[in-house]
């Protein structure tokens, strides 16, 4: 190639160059821009997605543990929200709670799970069990039926039966404190209580038994005595 | 902020990380010299729009993947891209010219030799002569003109060797001369 070629070149680039005013139209700009743009927050929403995902898991995780190392101060803080008493609920009297249903009071009546926070809801197990269809069930199906609801719920559910609404909201907050202590000291399970007449009849004191047996039977009539203890109930009472 | 003297790598980079006035500096230096390149290859304004667009749709969508900082890899990236999507439509429309015995479509901007009579103008002549370029000079020498990229990588773009490319300019620019007498 020559330098004349060379300088000519030169011009061709020149021309072309001078030449080279076309672009795209203001609307073809536009569409790439909302491309861009779309893509943008496509991306940034990718980004919130994968995050947003991982937190709700965290949470979830987390939660999940807490509630299986400590079920129980959950619960507790369940029942405690639970306690408030409604402006709705009528006030019954603290004692007897009749209102209160066969099965949730055999849940109760649970020996050697009864925990102390139960105890607290005593006038429950003085109510007249009798009265109700369920309650005249033996314990050892209530105990079967326990099983079935222990199958269902954690162990640690069962041991801290929840009381019903209606009790909870009745209890605690209207009875006073010195009475309410009073009966929880006076109250115990039955079967516990049945335990003690049995060991006063094996010790051979009968007059204190029979005494004991009396007042357990006022206090759950229909509950199942064995052939020892049906001895030591008088006949009139029978 | 001014981004004006960030790499065109850079700004890519900045805009996958959400900085979309990055995308639209790295556009600014691109748009005219990048839809010159395509509607003369196309001679076509309609068909050039539709792949401009799709050649920064692709560049937006696809080179997330572009990691390439070296200076310049960008440019022979973006022109890449549109020269592919050239080939494809050149393929497609001769695909379709086989099957419909269709006579060859005469691109809607393209001067017939009725109207080249007319051009006396030195730059009209010029646009025709390179419209009459054999194809492989005519992207050679809009490659060169258009994005400034050097021989040797319009070379690897295209696949050959560097001399190959300084053989078809010098045809090109032969042809442009001979067509261009009298006003050089």
């Amino acid at each position: 190639m020559s330098e004349h070629d060379s300088h000519d070149d030169e011009q061709i680039s020149t021309l072309y160059r001078r030449l080279s005013r076309e672009a795209p139209s203001p609307q073809l700009d536009e569409r790439v821009m909302a491309t861009a743009r779309r893509h943008t927050a496509r991306r940034s929403h990718h980004w919130w997605l994968p995050l947003s995902t991982a937190a709700v898991v965290v949470l979830a995780v987390s939660l999940l543990l807490r509630y299986q190392q400590a079920p129980d101060e959950l619960d507790k803080e369940i029942a405690k929200y639970e306690a408030n008493p409604a402006p709705s609920v009528s006030a019954p009297a603290p004692a007897p709670a009749p209102a209160v249903p066969g099965k949730e009071a055999r849940t109760r009546v649970k020996p050697a799970q009864q925990p102390k926070s139960y105890v607290a809801d005593a006038p429950v197990a003085e109510a007249p069990l009798a009265e109700t269809e369920k309650s005249a069930e033996p314990p050892a199906e209530a105990a079967k039926e326990n099983a079935f609801v222990g199958a269902l719920a954690p162990a640690a559910d069962l041991a801290e039966t929840k009381p019903s609404a209606a009790a909870r909201s009745a209890a605690a907050p209207r009875a006073a404190a010195g009475e309410l202590q009073k009966r929880e000291a006076a109250v115990e399970a039955p079967e516990i209580w049945l335990k003690r007449i049995e060991a006063l009849r094996a010790k051979g004191e009968l007059d204190a038994a029979k005494r004991e047996l009396a007042a357990f039977r006022k206090a759950y009539p229909a509950w199942p005595l064995s052939k020892e203890l049906q001895a030591l109930v008088p006949e009139s009472a029978k | 902020m001014d981004l004006g003297n960030d790499s065109d790598e850079a700004l890519l980079s900045r805009y996958f990380g959400g900085e979309l006035t990055a995308f639209e500096t790295l556009y600014s230096r691109y748009r005219a010299p990048l839809y010159r390149f395509v509607l003369r290859t196309l001679r076509n304004g309609a068909e050039a729009e539709d792949l401009y667009h799709e050649v920064w749709s692709r560049i937006i969508t696809t080179s997330q993947r572009f990691s390439d900082v070296t200076p310049g890899a960008f440019k022979a990236y973006l022109y890449q891209i549109a020269r592919n999507l050239l080939i494809d439509r050149s393929r497609r429309a001769t695909l379709q010219l086989v099957e419909t015995d269709d006579p060859p479509e005469v691109a809607s901007d393209a001067p017939t030799p009725d109207i080249q009579l007319h051009y006396d103008d030195c730059g009209e002549r010029l646009l025709l002569a390179i419209d009459g370029l054999p194809a492989e000079q005519r992207e050679a020498f809009l490659l060169k003109e258009e994005s400034g990229l050097s021989l040797e990588q319009i070379a690897v773009m295209v696949s050959t060797g560097r001399e190959t490319i300084k053989s078809r300019l010098r045809y090109a620019m032969k042809k442009l001369r001979e067509l261009l007498e009298g006003c050089l």
